[in-house]
């Protein structure tokens, strides 16, 4: 038990400073930033305790948000991405009583993608929204929550695919 | 009793991400002054809609007295334009046309905290705007804070984040009022030099040296001072003239020159 979550510590620490350190100061075409950190919230296992994901996001979130300057931003996607994982893991990979992880090579590849796309997206689009308050801004919102979704899907296939094979 | 806590376990998740999610919106409350202003707007509407029915019942019970505060007030205002006829009429009409006045009844008041807030039945719809100032029939009130669709907060003089000009009448002696005591009969005036002569009982008016106030608004009375060991100014208490606990109708003073000033300010500095 410690074990475990000793090393989800381990992973959140080292998502956090990845984040903070490279992917928060790429830029690219000025305003894109992928947010490499939901590979948590994919990789997480789909049978360990709900409670403690919350937990973990929150405190990504928040660590993310103090050392950015989002101002809630980022932990208020990530809880809630957090609660309703397991609706977007029904909806996206059917019935799931026998995989245990994304990782699992049961699963199809296409279901993998969307898997990942709706978690990205839907975290992209709440961290927008709460990043601009103001609706008057939809156009930004999605222009921006479409491009960093893409940018952030392409990194993050590419990690799951690269490591998958050793797993 | 079991049921309830069934029902708790049941929604573990949901609760639990309530709790985290009250404690972003603390933290995201407290970091940017942009989602403090939309929460504060949000609060207000919601405040709005929750106390205006209690508002209605309680301006049924008050009609009376406030029947006769109009009665007093119109008194006052026939014995001034009465009394102005006599002087420079030219002179008049331009100190008091630079401001703009609209009615509002308050529906909420508060005066026992250290920031007092009073809600007012106006807002953006009735051209209600941040920062215009708002007086009563017996003086200052405040200044406007927060403005939402059909509502706005007033910041009270009653609060520790609001600072006023304010000079001897008959006089050009400035000083600034300051609430410190948290007594809401009385509030203190600062920085007049004890080189100027007062007594207990003078009149404390507006000194129209802000864009808020226009000059001449009557606040109070000096109840006691004494001279200052550090520096050399008096530390005088005032006694307000308007009952803060009891404030039914006010209105909004709108200044039409305010950012004509603001901008000679910003080019200045």
């Amino acid at each position: 038990m410690i074990k475990e979550y000793s090393i989800i510590f381990i992973k959140i620490l080292l998502l956090i400073f990845l984040q903070l350190i490279v992917f928060n100061n790429i830029n690219l075409f000025e305003f894109i930033n992928p947010s490499i950190y939901i590979l948590f919230f994919i990789l997480y296992r789909f049978d360990q305790n709900q409670i403690s994901l919350l937990m973990a996001s929150f405190l990504i979130g928040i660590t993310i948000d103090f050392f950015s300057n989002t101002a809630g931003a980022n932990t208020i996607a990530s809880i809630t991405i957090s609660l309703i994982r397991p609706t977007i893991i029904k909806f996206s990979l059917g019935e799931v009583y026998e995989f245990n992880s994304i990782l699992n090579k049961n699963i199809k590849q296409v279901n993998r993608l969307f898997f990942i796309f709706l978690i990205v997206f839907i975290h992209q689009l709440l961290f927008f929204m709460f990043e601009y308050f103001n609706f008057m801004m939809l156009i930004s919102i999605l222009k921006n929550s479409i491009l960093n979704s893409f940018f952030t899907i392409i990194i993050l296939f590419g990690f799951i695919t690269l490591f998958d094979s050793k797993l | 009793m079991r049921r309830i806590i069934n029902l708790i376990l049941e929604f573990k998740n949901l609760f639990f991400y309530l709790l985290l999610l009250f404690f972003t919106i603390l933290f995201s409350y407290n970091n940017s002054n942009y989602n403090k202003s939309k929460i504060d707007e949000l609060g207000l509407s919601i405040a709005g809609i929750i106390y205006k029915p209690l508002f209605f019942f309680n301006s049924y019970i008050n009609l009376k007295n406030n029947n006769s505060n109009l009665i007093k007030e119109n008194k006052r205002l026939q014995s001034l334009v009465y009394n102005q006829k006599l002087k420079n009429e030219y002179n008049y009409e331009e100190t008091f046309l630079k401001f703009e006045i609209r009615n509002a009844s308050v529906i909420k008041n508060s005066f026992n905290k250290t920031r007092n807030l009073l809600i007012i039945n106006k807002g953006e719809i009735n051209g209600i705007k941040k920062d215009m100032s708002v007086i009563s029939s017996n003086g200052i009130v405040g200044i406007i804070n927060q403005t939402s669709k059909n509502f706005s907060s007033v910041i009270s003089i009653l609060s520790r984040d609001i600072k006023i000009n304010a000079k001897l009448k008959d006089s050009n002696i400035f000083g600034t009022l300051e609430w410190l005591d948290f007594d809401f009969y009385s509030i203190n005036l600062s920085d007049i030099s004890v080189s100027n002569k007062i007594n207990i009982g003078d009149t404390i008016i507006t000194g129209g040296m802000s864009y808020y106030f226009p000059e001449n608004i009557i606040i109070g009375t000096i109840k006691s001072y004494k001279k200052s060991k550090s520096d050399g100014f008096y530390e005088i208490k005032v006694n307000l003239i308007s009952n803060m606990s009891d404030i039914s109708n006010v209105y909004v003073l709108e200044n039409k020159n305010r950012d004509e000033i603001i901008d000679l300010e910003n080019l200045s500095n």
